[in-house]
């Protein structure tokens, strides 16, 4: 029944279909579409936050958990919750019924960098300062880090393969990748695939600040997250997910849903070279690239859009931009949504490969938040700013590197 | 508490139907996980303790009750 051949000929297509997003930007795709598209930065102090040296974040605001998953979000930490949000607001988004699907075929694929990490500190706490009668029974099933892939598929009653991935901040864009041959291989015929991520935290954010990989700009949070800009200095923790319903172009055409975007390729490449440093010249990241491009079958003179994992740290967009320019030169639109969003880690790849599909499907390129110019000896790339740009984007790639030297990118087209 | 505990049942827990004093966990279709939550839920809520041998998928919603005002327990406001 199904055309997937290893050889690469005879693929199917595979089409993005409906996308759903609970982040900073908006509880819901169209409100964080149109946040990105203004630019508006969503960094700002958190309460839960509070007296330590970073005290901001972007948080997800507005999200009623019990209002949106009923009395049953009592058991999902925030990662979960996230995830299921999102699930559920990508397959009503696809027009996708239960009559639509076997659910044996259709699977899920999640990122996730830290899993039920709230849970995790919470009941950890509890631990500590009222002994371990008070810790929650629910805390295993409520944290693991599998269990938010877990809980979609109860959600959504899918009995196909549930899983989650991780590669630090590339994890949502690697689960893409898996989700595109569990469908070329034949394996599926839906995947809902994305990345969740809850990790302003206390803990996280005094960890990563102990890492110096945080900015520490308290007095203007808003301006802290400054992709490409000469005056950045850390990158914003941010929560929040994205699921993407893929499914074959044939199945979306026989049920008359018109695509985003089609998933065209995706590669992915080991630094092997440091804990926590990218490789310094982007050599395994450029890799990464063109085995995306490869693996789609276009060029890169074709890309006229690249969504950067660009996060606001000195190095890691200094080492982005450069091997943009290497692969692109000033020939794709470069932009980094973490401006607005913040970094959401083990999501940012699953939120901007849904954004890089509506900037597919609408023609438009949100700005660079924040960003005014590289300064001096910067490479020389086309970083869109201060405005969305109204451009028809044919072809797009996503770029989301993580700690470890992980990297993974795909590339996305227009139908 | 046996109000108190109908309505903790009924919303949280999910139970449909009418809930009477004599009906025990099982009947209430109570799993061990909603057992064990609904034990750490009690304790948390009524500053009492409830040990796992004191509610089991036999245990009555009335044997509860007892159990709770034997430890002074007060309906929270």
């Amino acid at each position: 029944m199904s055309s997937a051949d290893v050889t690469g000929l005879r693929r199917p297509e595979v089409v993005i279909t409906g996308i759903g997003m609970v982040t900073p930007a908006g509880v819901d795709t169209a409100t964080t579409w149109k946040t990105v598209c203004a630019g508006e930065p969503t960094a700002s102090a958190d309460p839960r936050l509070t007296n330590l040296t970073v005290d901001f974040g972007c948080a997800v605001t507005g999200f009623d958990p019990e209002l949106v998953l009923g009395v049953e979000a009592r058991r999902m930490d925030a990662f979960t919750q996230f995830a299921v949000a999102s699930a559920h607001a990508a397959v009503a988004d696809a027009e996708l019924t239960d009559r639509s699907w076997d659910p044996a075929r259709v699977g899920v694929v999640l990122g996730t960098g830290f899993g039920g990490q709230p849970t995790w500190e919470e009941q950890g706490r509890r631990l500590r300062d009222r002994g371990p009668r008070t810790v929650n029974p629910l805390t295993v099933p409520r944290a693991i880090s599998s269990i938010a892939a877990g809980t979609v598929a109860m959600e959504l009653g899918l009995h196909g393969p549930s899983l989650s991935v991780a590669t630090a901040c590339a994890s949502g864009t690697t689960a893409l990748g898996y989700a595109l041959d569990l469908l070329r291989a034949g394996r599926c015929d839906v995947v809902l695939a994305g990345g969740t991520e809850a990790t302003v935290t206390p803990l996280m954010v005094t960890a990563f600040d102990r890492l110096k990989a945080l900015s520490r700009n308290s007095a203007d949070p808003a301006g802290a997250s400054r992709p490409f800009d000469e005056r950045r200095n850390g990158f914003v923790l941010g929560e929040g997910a994205a699921v993407l319903v893929l499914e074959r172009a044939v199945d979306a055409a026989a049920r008359g849903r018109h695509p985003y975007a089609r998933l065209m390729g995706y590669g992915a490449t080991s630094d092997a070279h440091h804990l926590t440093s990218p490789a310094p010249d982007g050599h395994w990241a450029e890799l990464a690239v063109r085995q995306a491009l490869a693996d789609a079958g276009v060029q890169a003179s074709d890309v006229a859009l690249v969504n950067a994992h660009a996060t606001s740290t000195p190095q890691g967009d200094d080492i982005e931009a450069r091997m943009i320019e290497r692969v692109f030169g000033r020939g794709a639109a470069v932009v980094s949504t973490k401006g607005v969003t913040g970094h959401l880690l083990g999501a940012a790849g699953a939120v901007e490969a849904g954004l890089t599909a509506l900037s597919i499907a609408h023609g438009v390129v949100p700005p660079t938040a924040n960003f005014r110019s590289t300064g001096p000896d910067a490479a020389d790339i086309d970083i869109v700013h201060g405005a969305t740009r109204q451009v028809p984007v044919r072809l797009a790639v996503s770029n989301s590197f993580g700690f470890g030297g992980q990297n993974a990118v795909v590339v996305l087209g227009s139908v | 508490m046996f109000d108190y505990l109908c309505t903790i049942l009924s919303t949280t827990y999910q139970v449909s139907g009418t809930i009477e004093p004599t009906m025990t966990c099982r009947e209430l279709e109570l799993d061990s996980l909603s057992l064990a939550e609904l034990g750490a839920q009690l304790e948390e809520d009524l500053g009492v303790t409830v040990d796992e041998d004191n509610l089991t998928s036999t245990t009555t919603v009335a044997d509860i009750a007892a159990l709770l005002e034997a430890q002074g327990a007060v309906v929270p406001a």
